[in-house]
């Protein structure tokens, strides 16, 4: 399950929405990683990551007295990092469609065993849009219709590059593992 | 990574639950710096924004309720006796005077000289929407650890009492309205 889902008690909300700053402090320590992580992994950089968590909080401040509890504090957060990172992406202009490297080219800079770093290479080799993809699939648990909407395109947008980053993730740690046997 | 994960991976090429349980294992990043400070300077600014625009209209309501408020705590035809606010309540705007106050607003409340008059279905509405709102404070009263935060919430519970017993006093009883403004009673007839 996604580091996101902490429950917060509804007394937490309501203090939170009478701007007692306990409160926001109590939310802010529950929920800094689990930000910082996502925007982390749905941007690949840490100083962009940085800022995401910045203004996810500040919108968090702005917005609070919007949340009804329809649904779990949690998740409505994790909209608004979502947002505020695939906001930065869009900046970025990114072609949706971008190709990520040839599994064997990126092989040839890894290390010869597999380590911890490896997953973290492979998804770094990732084009952003396909490593958010991948993300809010696999990890938050997001449906196509709903990465569909967070992108503004369509769920076979959605379906495309997940098959094709899951594709990629694949054949490279497939590589990675041949060539540690190799070694 | 962790070795589980690791031996997760060397086994093959994953599957997509393999592949999901490897992204879930990976560990979460700290970030480089805190935001909270930046975070409460904000929330700071925010109640500072917000209270004016609160207050203002909220002030004047009192102000208004206040006139309405003074023949039901000196009318000597009351059903029950109202309390009036005993010497030691200072009006200091601590929060124990707030407290008092708003006790003294509930007992003129209850007070079979409110109680027992009709109102009209748009005083009764309005109210109730007051009433549902203290119930909302009440709420947030018992949930308030911040002695600030508490005489906030004491403060605008007593706004609101006033305004209740604003609306209660205006659309009930006119007389009484009228004799706090210097009106003639509605019976009053021209020779």
């Amino acid at each position: 399950m996604t580091s996101f889902a902490i429950d917060i008690p509804a007394s937490t909300i309501a203090r939170l929405k009478a701007g007692e700053q306990a409160a926001l402090e109590q939310v802010y320590r529950l929920f800094e990683r689990p930000a910082y992580t996502l925007a982390w992994r749905l941007l690949g950089d840490r100083d962009e990551a940085q800022e995401v968590l910045h203004d996810a909080m500040l919108a968090l401040i702005d917005r609070i007295g919007q949340f009804r509890g329809d649904a779990p504090f949690w998740g409505w957060l994790r909209q608004i990092c979502v947002n505020e990172a695939l906001m930065r992406l869009r900046k970025r202009r990114l072609d949706y469609v971008e190709e990520v490297p040839e599994p064997e080219a990126l092989a040839r800079g890894l290390e010869p065993a597999i380590d911890s770093a490896d997953l973290e290479r492979a998804l770094d080799a990732l084009s952003p849009t396909a490593r958010s993809v991948v993300w809010l699939y696999y990890v938050e648990g997001y449906t196509h219709e709903e990465i569909a909407r967070c992108f503004e395109r369509t769920v076979s947008f959605s379906k495309t590059q997940l098959a094709r980053a899951t594709h990629k993730l694949r054949e490279l740690l497939e590589v990675k593992k041949h060539h540690a046997a190799h070694a | 990574m962790p070795d589980d994960q690791t031996n997760l991976l060397a086994n093959g090429p994953p599957d997509d639950g393999r592949l999901r349980e490897a992204l879930l294992a990976m560990p979460l990043h700290s970030p480089p710096r805190s935001v909270l400070p930046a975070l409460t300077e904000r929330l700071a600014r925010t109640r500072r924004e917000r209270a004016p625009r609160r207050w203002i209209p909220l002030a004047a309501a009192a102000a208004i309720c206040a006139l309405a408020l003074l023949p039901f705590l000196r009318s000597a035809d009351l059903a029950a006796p109202v309390e009036t606010p005993p010497a030691s309540i200072a009006d200091d705007g601590s929060t124990a005077a707030l407290i008092a106050q708003n006790q003294v607003f509930e007992s003129a409340l209850r007070s079979a000289a409110f109680g027992s008059r009709p109102l009209s279905a748009r005083d009764a509405l309005a109210g109730a929407g007051i009433e549902d709102l203290i119930g909302m404070l009440d709420l947030e009263l018992s949930a308030a650890s911040d002695p600030a935060t508490s005489k906030d919430l004491w403060q605008q519970r007593l706004v609101l009492l006033q305004e209740l017993a604003a609306v209660r006093a205006s659309g009930s009883n006119p007389d009484l309205t009228a004799q706090a403004m210097n009106l003639p009673p509605s019976n009053y007839q021209l020779n």
